[in-house]
Order: C-alpha cells, then structure tokens, then sequence
C-alpha cells in the first residue's frame, strides 16, 4: 500500500519533471536560435551610454566611463504606435579592457549592431576605433545589420558622415592588410574574428559588404536623428 | 574641501550629484578612478586614489551595483569621508533601492529636467550636517588633553562610527573604514584632526552652499586651529604602473660593474650552430603566416582531478552534493557550513537555486583561499594571487546571487572577467601599423624598438624573431648591438643578421644587388649603450630603414649602474617602444622585475614624463604547459599588454597571445 503510493508519487513526480524540462528545453531552444538584442558598441567615450538613455527614457543624462553593460527590454522611447513593440538594447562599455569580452558574450544574441563614433574626435580615435570596427565586422558571430552613428553632431567640429565614412574606409583598407601580417594567435580556435573583410583585390569600401553597413548622424545630447535609429532599430 | 560628490551606477549613469567647488570637477578625475580601480582592479595603496591635485575616495554596493565617490583637494586630509560615504549609502540605498533597480531595468524613471535622477539633495544635507556636528564635537576635545587613548575613544563615539545601521546593505568603503587617525598622526602633532585652520569653516560653507544657513551659526573655532598642519609635503608623482607599493629600490647589488656576473656567456653559445633557428623552416615556404601551435590544457586529468577534489557539487547534480555534517536545514546549517567550506551548505545551496542568496565575506572566504592557491600552483605570483582574489570579493560581496549557480561558479566568473580585463590590452597594439605609420613621418626616423630584460630569458633570439616577421612583411631592419657587455652578443647578432638575409634571397624576395633587408650596427664591446643606439637610429634614418632593433645588455632588476645606463638610453633615444622581454617560467620574480624596471625608467631619467615599459614580450611559452601565471603578474604588475609571445627556438616561433586560451588554461584543474 505504501509502497505503490510512494511509486505513484515518484512517477507522477518523474512525469512532472519531464514535462517541465521539455517547457524548458522549448523556451531555451528558441530563445537560442532567435537573435533578439540590439547591441550599442564603440570605443570609450563615444556616447553609447547617452544614446541608451536617449533610446529608452528620451532623455539626457551624464554618465561616467561604464564598467558593465546597461540592459533593458523596452518600447524605444517616442513610438507613437498604439502597442508599441518591446526591443531589447544593450549597450557595451567602450573601454578597452572590457569591451571585447562583453561583446563575444552578446554577439550571438545580436540582431543588430550600432557602432557608435564620436565625430567630433575622430582623427585621434581613428586607428583605434577602426581597429573595433574590423572586430566587428569581421566577427565569427556578428553577421548582423550593422548602423555607424556618427554621434555629436551638436558639436561644431563634428565631421559629416561622408567624411567619416572615407576616413574609416582609408584606414580599414590599411588594417586589412596589417591584420594578415600579424603573427597568428597560440590558439586559433579561440579567435573570435576570421571572416574577411571586403574583397581584397580592390581598396576597401564599405559597398563591398553589400548593404550590410550604413550610416547615420545624431546627437545623443540634443536627441537629434534619433528617429532615424528608432526606425532601423524596428526594421531589422 | 569637498569638491564634488556624485552616486552613479556601475554601467555609467549619475544619478545624483554635488558640485560643490568653485571649479567644476572634470569628468577624467572620475573615469580615471573607474579605470584604475574598477577595471583595472588596482588596490590603491594610501587607501584612496589621487588624479591632478584630487583625492577620490569611495564605497560601492555591489547589491545595486552603485558607487558613491567624494572628491576632496588632495592636499586636505578630512577623516569624515568614510562616515559620510557609508551614512550616504545607507540611506540611498534603504529610501532609493527600488528606483535604482527599476531604473537599471531600463523602466522609466523620468527625472525632472535640471534636476538628478534620484532626488537626494535633502537627505544628503541632513547627513551632512550631522557628519559635520559630529566632526566638530571631535575637535572640542582640547588637544594637549587628548592622550593616545582619548583620541582613539573619540574616533569610536564620534568620528569614526560610520557602521550601517541598515543590515540590508553591504558596503565596501575604498579603505579600511573606521580607523581614520593613525596613532602616529595624532602623536606626531600632523594631528590628522586639525586641518588647516579653517578647513571646518570652508566645508561648512562649501560642502553645502544654500542650504546650510542655519547651521553655519555653529561652527566655532577650533581649539586645533593653532597647529595649523601644513599640506603634507609634496610626494613625487605615483607612477601609475605600480598597483602594489611604493616599491622603494633598494640596491643591494650596486658594485663596480661586473661583467663576469652575467650569465655564462661563452663565444661558443654566442655564436650559436643556426640551424636551431632555421629548423622546419623549408626554404621555398617562408612568406606565408606563422602556424598555429597545439595549445591543449590538459583536459582528461582534469576532469579526474575535479571528481577527486569537487568539495562542493553543481547545483544542477544534486547527486554529487556532499552530506552536511547536519541534518538540520535550519539556522544550525550555518556555521556549520561555514567550516565546512561554506558553499556545500545545504541552505546556500537552496538559496542559490532559488536565487536570493546575498554573498557575504564569509561565504567567500573558503573558495577565494582555494582559489588563491589554484592561481599559485598556476605560477601567478603569490601577491598578486591575494589582489585578485581581493578583487573578487569586493566585487561580490552584497551581490545576490544568480539562480542555479554555486559559490565556486560565482568565484570563477568573476575572477575570469578579471583576468580576462587584465590580459587584454589597455590599448590599440599593431605595430605593423605604428611602423607604415612612422613611414609618412617627416623626420625620416626609423620607428625605434628598444628590448631590456634579465639576463638569459632570450632577449636576442626574440629580437631575431621579431626582425623576421618584419622582414616578412617587407620592413627593412637595422639592428644596434647595444649589449657591448656579454661577450658574444655581438657575433650572435651578425650570425643571425647573415641568417635572414639569406632566407631573404633564396626566397627571391631580394635581388642579388639589392640592400641587405636587415642591416647591423656595431660598435664592438665595452663602449656606452646609449651613444651607440643614438648613432644607430641616425645611421638608419641616413640608410632609410624602417625599423631600428636595440637589443640591450641583460641585467638583473637591483644592479643600478646597469639599469641606470638603461634609463640613460631609452632617454636619450626616445624609442617608439620599449618591450620587457621576460620568460613565461617566472614566477614571483615577475613581479619585483617588472616593478623596478619600471622604478628605474622613472627614478634614473630625472624627466617628469618619463618613458616606461610599453609591452611585454613573453618567452619559452613552450615550455610552461598550462602554468601561464607569468602572462597574469606581468600584465598586472606593469599594466602593458603582451605583445609577442616567444614558443620556440625558430625564426617561426612567434606568437600573438590569445587571451581566451591563457584565461582557460588558467582555470582548467
Ligand atoms: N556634445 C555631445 N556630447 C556627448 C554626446 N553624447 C555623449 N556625449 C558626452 O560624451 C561623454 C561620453 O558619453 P557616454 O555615453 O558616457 O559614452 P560611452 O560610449 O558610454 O563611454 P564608455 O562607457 O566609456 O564606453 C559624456 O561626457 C557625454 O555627456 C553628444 O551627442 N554630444
Ligand atoms: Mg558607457
């Protein structure tokens, strides 16, 4: 008697589990094969975190050097829809220490990426930011749409996003090159980037990626453009 | 005075803040905190951080990833801080936790225009004002009267009590709250209680502009105020680099200089058989990349080993959960647990599933020592095995923990981001595109490599490897002979000087006519490094070359002749890098290298910016298995990135370092 109880007991606890394990599998399995975040990536100080802001709350606010990403599923701030839609966003610390790691733990859960430039500091950021961007567009995981925002465009010395392009495509074009020639790495399976970029017979452009680059200017601190990326954002 | 006091969230955002100076605090002084302390994961050594002519001090909750900070004139000593950083966190974070969380979120949490994110501004007065009260209660006490013992009973009635009432928040304060007046400060008449005169006056009317009218009345004059303390005196500027201390030179070594201490340095090794250089290297395939090396830690025994020492089971196998010695769930479990090693305990073990568990020290402490150990046996230097592990539990403590994770898990992850921010570089390294870059340069300077190191640990053999790659790629090379001490170096240098020029030509890449790729500079021995490197780089700027190579005489760290001649070439050279070349075996040694070469660079250059290591050049990678502790202490020790690693005797055993396999290989068992 006791003993079919606990039997009883024991399946209907062992169906229980399976039945939940299946729900999870179910849940896990799709949330893994969906791609679901944007992603707000550059180097430091380029704004990403003002642009955060800007995207979920439609305001201004200071902000310091970030040390762990800022996340949040949201409707974007400024949809007029009557059920505005839900978009995760996350935005990546720019420092260099950091923002490599946080950025293979994301990439593929990407559904799109912008890369954030500071405009109005280009020329002293340019290796730099370049050497990102080669990252991640060249990124194993990070086959995904990808917006170059060329932020602080309140600043008079911004430079237009056609200057910025031409500049990033110069030095991409050298990067390229230089990238080849470096030793390889103790461990290759480990490299996170090994696509190509472009097509190596010509001098680098943009266009040689299909469509999957394009740019746009903004300001994260007068909120100007923003329409723009909110529109991007609900395309992709 | 208090020249700003600002709450901001781990991700970046402020959420209050005070500007209190008459000159605005840039943001730099906070990002240069942020990077130094929480990224980079350097202790600060006199328990605070000093940028421009600010002290920072600060206290975070890892609970609502927050951080209060005060930035005060370094030259001021004000030992209410602590009390007012943990009085602020403990009231923000009983009255504001919900909006913080909600606003981490991403949940809307408007702020009024011209106003903060989280309305603080009366709170804080009322906090100040009582810090304040009972600053000046302490300096009522009449000096002369104020034995040792009295001071101390002061700090504990007064000034030092910034306990938080709130048992909720975990705060970690930048340094050991509570101790505030060092005996020695207050017996050596720099009481650190009398500021200058009218500091208390000043803060009052500062910390607080408008609002603290009623409150100015109170403000008396000190009794302290005649032992008008100076600003301590001015300390040279702290080199950046050192994380540990201030890392005095002590030259225990400084005789005559000795040529015969080097490491045996005979013609016959000098002049080494070269096929141990051009081994496996087929003359017709040289052009393409370098190969990639197996790197396999050694994953079969570590699983064997995990079964034996697993202490503490997943989550997600309860099976293998060791039996408490309870049976108890309840309160008993606790300390029980505790001895045990905390983290087996039947009731984190719940909380960890059910994800509410709050960390404490405690909890932490068993796995951060195991930990610590681990990092040890992997040959990170002992030192710094403690740093890291305390930056681990200052970055969980008051952290709740996530569902289905175990303490050790938790550990792992946190001390993997650390390592991982460690190794990876603080900035752009491609030093191809530093050299095409030097190419456009006006001046026709060759873009100049300076390599130092110990003795032995393969300075030369990596430079030949270095000038191969760039050889490769179509950079043409002058190599200065500047170590004119071991015998030997010199002709070891021609030897492989001769070596790539010959590839060079058996691989078509050189006319029979055309200059030799790489070049030598030679001055023979005994003569000044220093003068000969500067005609080196003038030879190779007149001979277009793109890159100059220094190699270096080897020394040991304490001979300071020896690294001041060092110090006189990298200042009077002004080198585009210098690398450390340093062997992947070392172990503590690491770090005392690294910190006084550094010291060195800085001490013996009498310049205000001096030149200092750039990057490390990591060797005999090969030979350390999964031990690579050295990649850990070096890039802690000088906060330079690692730019080549050495895995070999051949011209191809030249690696970039990935930081993905050193950070596994660290953790593997
Ligand atoms: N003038 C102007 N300043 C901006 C703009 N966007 C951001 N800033 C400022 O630039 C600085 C950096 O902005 P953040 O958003 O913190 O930059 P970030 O990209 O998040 O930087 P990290 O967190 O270090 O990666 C802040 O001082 C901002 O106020 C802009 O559009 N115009
Ligand atoms: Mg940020």
């Amino acid at each position: 008697m006791d003993v079919s109880l606990e039997l009883i007991v024991a399946l209907a606890l062992t169906v229980l589990a399976i039945a939940a394990a299946a729900v999870y599998l179910r849940v896990f399995r799709r949330g893994s094969l969906r791609r679901s975040a944007v992603l707000l990536v550059g180097i430091a100080n380029s704004g990403k975190t003002v642009l955060f802001q800007q995207l979920s709350r439609g305001q201004f606010i200071s902000t310091f050097t970030s040390v762990v990403p800022n996340s949040g599923t949201f409707a974007l701030h400024g949809d007029k829809s009557a059920t505005p839609a839900l978009y995760k966003v996350v935005d990546i610390p720019g420092h260099d220490r950091i923002r490599h790691r946080v950025l293979d733990e994301l990439a593929t859960d990407a559904k799109g990426v912008v890369f954030v430039v500071d405009s109005a500091n280009l020329m002293s950021e340019l290796r730099t930011m370049s050497q990102f961007l080669y990252d991640v567009l060249s990124h194993r995981s990070l086959a995904v749409p990808v917006r170059i925002l060329c932020n602080k465009q309140d600043l008079l010395t911004a430079m237009d996003s056609d200057n910025v392009k031409s500049q990033l495509e110069t030095e991409l074009n050298i990067i390229r090159k230089t990238r080849i020639a470096a030793p390889t790495s103790l461990d290759e399976t480990n490299d996170t980037t090994t696509r190509e970029l472009g097509n190596p017979d010509e001098p680098f452009n943009f266009e040689q990626l299909g469509s999957q680059v394009t740019f746009m200017e903004a300001s994260g601190k007068d909120g100007s453009h923003l329409d723009a990326l909110r529109d991007w954002i609900a395309q992709l | 005075m208090l020249e700003l006091v600002t709450i901001f969230t781990r991700g970046g955002v402020v959420l209050w803040s005070r500007q209190s100076g008459a000159v605005a605090v840039s943001p730099t002084v906070i990002n240069a905190l942020i990077s130094s302390a929480f990224i980079e994961k350097r202790a600060v050594s006199d328990k605070q951080f000093v940028h421009d002519h600010f002290a920072l001090k600060w206290a975070i909750v890892n609970e609502l990833d927050l951080v209060f900070v005060v930035v005060h004139q370094k030259a001021l000593q004000l030992n209410y801080v602590d009390e007012l950083l943990s009085s602020m966190a403990t009231s923000f974070v009983n009255t504001n936790g919900d909006d913080v969380r909600a606003f981490a979120a991403g949940l809307p949490l408007f702020k009024p225009s011209g106003k903060h994110v989280v309305d603080f501004d009366a709170r804080f007065d009322t906090i100040w004002e009582g810090v304040m009260q009972r600053y000046e209660e302490s300096l009522r006490i009449p000096k002369a009267m104020k034995s040792f013992e009295e001071s101390k009973k002061a700090q504990k009635s007064g000034i030092a009590s910034p306990e938080p009432k709130s048992p909720s928040a975990s705060i970690v304060t930048s340094p050991t709250t509570s101790q505030p007046v060092s005996p020695t400060a207050a017996s050596s008449g720099n009481s650190a209680f009398a500021p200058d005169s009218d500091t208390a006056d000043r803060l009052k009317k500062l910390g607080i502009q408008s609002r603290s009218a009623g409150s100015a009345s109170k403000s008396k004059p000190s009794p302290s105020a005649s032992t008008e303390s100076k600003a301590p005196p001015k300390k040279k500027k702290a080199t950046a680099w050192d994380p540990i201390s201030g890392g005095m030179m002590t030259n225990a070594h400084s005789g005559p200089l000795d040529f015969s201490s080097d490491k045996p340095g005979t013609a016959a090794a000098a002049a080494p058989d070269m096929s141990t250089y051009t081994a496996g290297l087929e003359r017709d395939s040289l052009k393409g990349d370098l190969p990639d090396i197996e790197y396999t830690p050694r994953e079969q025994d570590d699983d064997a080993n995990e079964e034996e020492t697993a202490d503490e089971a997943p989550v997600t196998s309860p099976g293998k959960a060791p039996i408490l010695a309870t049976p108890s769930l309840n309160g008993a479990a606790a300390p029980v647990a505790k001895k045990a090693g905390f983290g087996s305990g039947l009731l984190s073990f719940f909380q960890g599933l059910s994800g509410n568990k709050v960390l404490t020290a405690e909890d932490l402490a068993a796995t951060l020592e195991k930990t610590k150990e681990h990092l040890i046996n992997k040959n990170v230097a002992a030192d710094i095995s403690e740093k890291l592990c305390d930056s681990v539990r200052t970055n969980l403590v008051g952290k709740t923990m996530p569902s289905f994770t175990t303490i050790t898990s938790t550990v792992t992850k946190s001390l993997e981001e650390a390592v991982t921010s460690i190794l990876s570089p603080n900035r752009r390294v491609d030093i191809l595109r530093d050299v095409l870059a030097k190419r456009q340069d006006p001046s026709g300077r060759p873009f100049t490599i300076v390599f130092c190191g110990v003795n032995g640990v393969g300075k030369s053999t990596n430079l030949a490897k270095i000038c191969y790659w760039l050889v490769q790629n179509d950079i043409s090379i002058l190599i200065a002979a500047c170590d004119t001490f071991r015998a030997g170096a010199v002709e070891q240098l021609r030897v492989h000087t001769r070596c790539l020029n010959d590839l060079q030509r058996s691989n078509g890449k050189l006319g029979p006519n055309d200059p030799d790729s790489v070049m030598l500079y030679e001055k023979g021995y005994g003569k000044d490094a220093a003068a000969i490197a500067f005609d080196a780089v003038n030879y190779g700027r007149d001979q277009r070359r793109d890159v100059v190579l220094v190699d270096t005489a080897g020394r040991m760290q304490d001979n300071e002749p020896l690294m001041r001649s060092l110090a006189k070439l990298v200042k009077t050279n002004e080198p585009d890098l210098v690398l450390f070349v340093g062997e992947a075996l070392v172990g503590n040694e690491a770090v005392d290298q690294l910190k006084r070469f550094n010291q060195s660079l800085a001490d013996f250059s009498e310049s205000t910016n001096p030149h200092l290591i750039d990057g490390i050049v990591l060797t005999k990678f090969d030979t350390i298995d999964d031990k690579v502790g050295a990649a850990i202490s070096m890039t802690y020790t000088s906060g330079q990135p690692i730019v080549f690693v050495g895995t070999g005797q051949t011209y191809r055993d030249l690696k970039k370092l990935n930081v993905k396999s050193v950070v596994q290989a660290l953790l593997s068992n």
